[in-house]
């Protein structure tokens, strides 16, 4: 796209600073947003690296610490982005932690945390993006969700549950924040390559695996999500309401 | 907009409605086109007109997309003129509304023809171009229908029914020659094909439609314009729903 699609506008991305959130910081800074804000958990450095990549970019840009499962913190985010940018008109609900675990291993702490912090804090971060977007006429939120949604991946029970809510609850805030000028949508990724899962014990083969059964034949980047998520920030999907994209290679066609 | 320069385009059924609409988005992102049409040349001359007067190219078609030799010279005419197929939009089809006792089987079979052996002829004509060039990106149009039960159109239900099975089943098919196919599934467009059921029930359906309008052909088109670009590089048998919100 050589139109600028986010002149004037502000972005919120959490769970920005690596991975998939740094392709969509970067992805949707080449749409010169006036300003992009990056929440982050921990990380300090690899937040600063990736404000440093924005700002070459152009785009100003600040990194906030926090933590999207605590109300409190959620509602502070907030409230730095309206005072330091003034308005948001675009979030973007990707931070995500899970603890893997069969289902029957899923204690009180563990599965209330796993909601907190995918679930909840994607409704959260919603009502609160939403009331500062429809002080400036609307705005976009997308989700970033995963297969598990629908399908049983080892361990994944307490964030495949809490993506299914992220899923379900999109289409419910479409429907309840159009009257606001605001579309929700969600994008539904396959396994994507990134930092955090070469961690894995078992990467080597498990990457056999998917790779082996996905049709395109090749994981997934994180640019291939940011791709989608900029055309959900663009003018591009005014139509698109309340939708899960898949963007998988087709590996979930033959499931 | 240049997200698809130097890309060949065909576009079953682009004479007027979404088909136009998505003819005209293509050539402005730079791609050429061939504007297939059953009946209604000037309409195709029209769409091919605006096309060039923006600086684009495209050339009208005249071809029964249910007719395999027709099909055949429409995929050849495209190769010829413009060298390669890159995208092919399988867009063309009818509808014949009727309650099923009603139904006659000219009404069922136009219908299912139109849409489904329309499809498959178009695909299977694309596909030498597009597995010598190791690259293609096919979409059809599907519709919200497919997915929500409504009285009078069962021939079309089932058609687009089998659309969305079509596209999942060729993406598994197909991907390993480098070929993407996804559907575009829209909801009420305002075309001369929703006409009638506007006309019937306008404000009952404009109720259920959460941006409370009905959709603009280029509203689809945005949408298709999206899958054929490199953007959606790893989409692949996704049945993308274009609704306003309608059906949720």
């Amino acid at each position: 796209m050589t139109e600028r699609t986010l002149r004037q506008q502000v972005v919120l991305i959490t769970g920005g600073s690596r991975g998939i959130g740094r392709a969509i910081a970067l992805r949707l800074a080449y749409e010169q947003p006036a300003h992009m804000v990056i929440g982050y958990s921990m990380n300090h450095q690899a937040a600063r690296r990736t404000v440093n990549e924005i700002q070459a970019l152009g785009v100003p840009a600040f990194a906030i610490s926090t933590d999207v499962g605590k109300s409190e913190l959620m509602r502070d985010l907030f409230d730095q982005v309206r005072q330091r940018c003034g308005r948001l008109d675009i979030l973007i609900s990707n931070a995500a932690r899970t603890t893997f675990r069969p289902s029957m291993e899923l204690d009180d702490r563990s599965w209330q945390r796993v909601m907190d912090m995918n679930a909840r804090a994607f409704l959260l971060g919603s009502q609160l993006a939403a009331e500062l977007m429809r002080e400036h006429g609307g705005g976009r939120i997308v989700g970033i969700s995963s297969l598990g949604s629908r399908y049983v991946a080892p361990g994944y029970a307490a964030l495949g549950a809490a993506k299914a809510v992220m899923e379900t609850m999109a289409r419910y805030l479409a429907v309840e924040l159009a009257p606001w000028g605001i579309n929700v949508n969600v994008v539904c990724g396959g396994f994507i390559d990134t930092d955090s899962m070469r961690l894995a014990p078992d990467y080597k083969q498990l990457t056999e695996y998917i790779v082996n059964r996905t049709p395109i034949h090749r994981l997934g980047k994180p640019e291939d999500l940011a791709g989608v998520v900029a055309f959900l920030c663009s003018p591009d999907s005014d139509w698109i309401r309340g939708q899960t994209l898949v963007a998988d290679g087709g590996f979930s066609l033959s499931l | 907009m240049d997200r698809l320069t130097n890309r060949v385009a065909i576009v079953t059924g682009a004479s007027r409605g979404i088909g136009a609409a998505i003819a005209l988005a293509f050539a402005a992102e730079g791609a050429a086109v061939v504007v297939n049409y059953l009946s209604r040349k000037e309409d195709a001359e029209t769409v091919v007109a605006e096309i060039q007067r923006q600086g684009g190219r495209a050339i009208a078609f005249q071809a029964d997309v249910t007719d395999e030799s027709a099909v055949r010279r429409l995929v050849r005419t495209a190769a010829q003129q413009f060298a390669r197929i890159d995208i092919l939009i399988a867009n063309a089809g009818i509808v014949r509304d009727q309650l099923i006792a009603a139904m006659t089987l000219e009404q069922w079979e136009t219908v299912i023809q139109s849409h489904l052996r329309g499809a498959f002829l178009c695909i299977r004509e694309v596909l030498p171009t597009m597995m010598a060039q190791k690259s293609g990106n096919i979409i059809a149009l599907s519709s919200i229908a497919a997915d929500h039960a409504g009285r009078g159109h069962a021939n079309y239900v089932a058609a687009k029914g089998g659309i969305n099975a079509l596209t999942r089943s060729l993406a598994v098919e197909l991907a390993p020659k480098g070929i993407r196919v996804n559907a575009v599934s829209p909801g009420v467009i305002l075309t001369d094909m929703t006409k009638r059921v506007r006309n019937l029930a306008n404000d009952e359906i404009l109720a259920q439609i959460p941006l409370r309008r009905f959709g603009e052909p280029r509203d689809v088109a945005r949408a298709v314009c999206f899958l054929a670009s490199d953007e959606a590089s790893y989409i692949t048998g996704e049945v993308l729903h274009v609704t306003g919100g309608f059906g949720l």
